[in-house]
């Protein structure tokens, strides 16, 4: 008897959509910003290195300061190519959350009509100042997703930050991280260990996040 | 683990079963690499007149006793099944399953349901737990020569095959917004999440599978079968005179490099092939 052996169809990957928000005020200007440069690096290496997140994790940057804008569109670490920054303007968190908020429907869309599963998507704000925009309606309808479950969110903010108002944009539950200086390698190492958790998540399981040892979480 | 039953008939244990049938999980590379136990489980008998009973069950990742809720249900859910045929064929209703039409077919497997949720209840007061914790899917048939009456809840496939070529997909498998969500039996929704199907049309071939395997055979984009996955596999009941007493080609696949680089999960595959039907369709197209 010589019966073949099933064949496999090609289905994408699940994907693990993340988006950085990232201040590129004027005073991120020198060694904040080279330095989250190398920390986006470091993401990508470090995401490289596991097979199964490599093909699952997808990321998307906006960059907020003189203006909100989409540095880079959501993409596979194998095609990443971390953006050079510059840093002028002002702070508009809320503006960047906005924008944030709308990319991840638009992508969920998309997923949606190619079939693609997703996990959970993760928003990151980093930020070294205070808004100066309108923040509350944008911290509103995080809060909402929060709480509907349909996102994460995490609220990064560089030693010199608002953390009192940084305290209302973050949910209750999850407080915003003072960065440990400008070590945003090691904050991106972490992220790129969580990703890998996420990618090889089980039905409900919870994930164990790894200890963050790149900042000290703020309540 | 696994449970494999091919039980007879109590009320009549001399006759030849009228399927071939075999099961088999394989354990996920996730889970033997995170040491967590399997929550797969199975369970298939046949009645006499050619009824295939089948039932498969995947227990939640979350659920601390998913694979006791797993097998709980797989076996209560036959036990529930040969039942109710018992009771027919005592009241004279030999054909009581080609009868089932959508209505009835649904509100029969709303009670089976009900008579679960009930079993899993009693089993989590006994064990001291709470009724979330023996969360798992099912998926449960009852074929026979005239047709097949089936039920989902959660994720998983069962695809049939009706000797036209056409391997079908009986039902869009139930996720949430994210991958690797479900509902669950113990869910509150389970009833609303329910979904039944019924047809009389003689059915050839049936594979069922947990979700572990779904990747591969099932084409995400437009929720169908993927026919080169399945072709072989129904060759190779067709070929073999007894599948569960030569299960290496099955075995050998479900642990095979080449499927665990594509799938992390545990793997639970059930086959059943219906001679007499494969028969007379080969025979209509040999005309």
């Amino acid at each position: 008897m010589s019966v073949g052996l099933p064949e496999f169809v090609d289905n994408p990957e699940n994907r693990c959509p993340v988006i950085l928000l990232v201040d590129t005020s004027r005073s991120m200007t020198g060694s904040p910003l080279l330095e989250l440069e190398r920390g986006l690096a470091v993401f990508k290496s470090e995401v490289a290195k596991d097979a199964q997140a490599s093909l699952s994790v997808e990321v998307a940057i906006i960059t907020f300061g003189r203006s909100v804008s989409l540095a880079q569109h959501f993409t596979t670490v194998d095609e990443f190519v971390p953006p050079s920054l510059q840093a002028d303007g002002l702070t508009p968190i809320g503006e960047a959350i906005e924008k944030g908020l709308e990319l991840l429907e638009q992508r969920k869309a998309t997923y949606r009509e190619q079939g693609v599963q997703y996990y959970r998507p993760w928003i990151f704000l980093i930020t070294d100042g205070a808004p100066t925009d309108q923040w509350q309606p944008a911290a509103e309808r995080l809060h909402q997703a929060e709480q509907e479950n349909k996102l994460l969110f995490f609220a990064v903010g560089v030693e010199g930050a608002d953390f009192d108002t940084l305290r209302q944009i973050a949910p209750p539950h999850r407080p915003p991280v003072l960065l440990n200086g400008l070590d945003f390698s090691s904050l991106f190492v972490w992220l790129s260990n969580s990703m890998r958790r996420v990618s090889q998540n089980r039905v409900g399981d919870v994930i164990a996040l790894p200890p963050v040892g790149w900042g000290q979480i703020t309540s | 683990m696994a449970v494999n039953h091919s039980a007879f008939s109590e009320s009549s244990s001399h006759f030849s079963p009228a399927w071939k049938v075999i099961a088999r999980t394989a354990i996920g590379v996730s889970h033997q690499q995170q040491g967590h136990p399997c929550q797969d489980a199975y369970a298939y008998r046949q009645l006499e007149g050619g009824i295939l009973l089948g039932a498969i069950a995947d227990g939640a990742g979350s659920a601390s006793h998913g694979a006791m809720g797993a097998n709980l249900v797989v076996e209560s859910s036959l036990d529930f099944l040969q039942r109710w045929h018992e009771f027919a064929l005592r009241r004279g209703e030999t054909r009581w399953l080609e009868k089932l039409d959508q209505p009835k077919t649904q509100r029969f497997f709303e009670h089976l349901l009900q008579r679960l949720r009930h079993d899993l209840q009693q089993r989590a007061n006994e064990s001291h737990c709470d009724l979330a914790a023996l969360a798992s899917t099912l998926l449960v048939f009852v074929a026979h020569p005239q047709g097949i009456i089936a039920l989902q809840l959660g994720d998983g496939f069962l695809v049939i095959h009706r000797g036209d070529g056409v391997y079908q997909l009986v039902f869009t498998p139930d996720k949430g917004e994210f991958a690797n969500e479900t509902v669950f039996l113990t869910s509150a929704d389970a009833l609303q999440s329910l979904q039944v199907f019924q047809s009389t049309n003689p059915i050839t071939f049936i594979c069922a599978a947990t979700d572990g395997l779904e990747s591969v055979a099932i084409k995400r984009r437009n929720w169908s079968a993927f026919p080169p996955f399945f072709e072989p596999l129904e060759m190779y009941m067709r070929e073999t005179p007894n599948p569960e007493q030569t299960p290496d080609y099955l075995e050998n696949f479900l642990n095979s490099d080449r499927l665990n680089q594509r799938t992390q999960d545990d793997k639970t595959l059930l086959l059943a092939y219906y001679p007499a039907q494969g028969e007379a369709d080969h025979a209509d197209h040999t005309d």
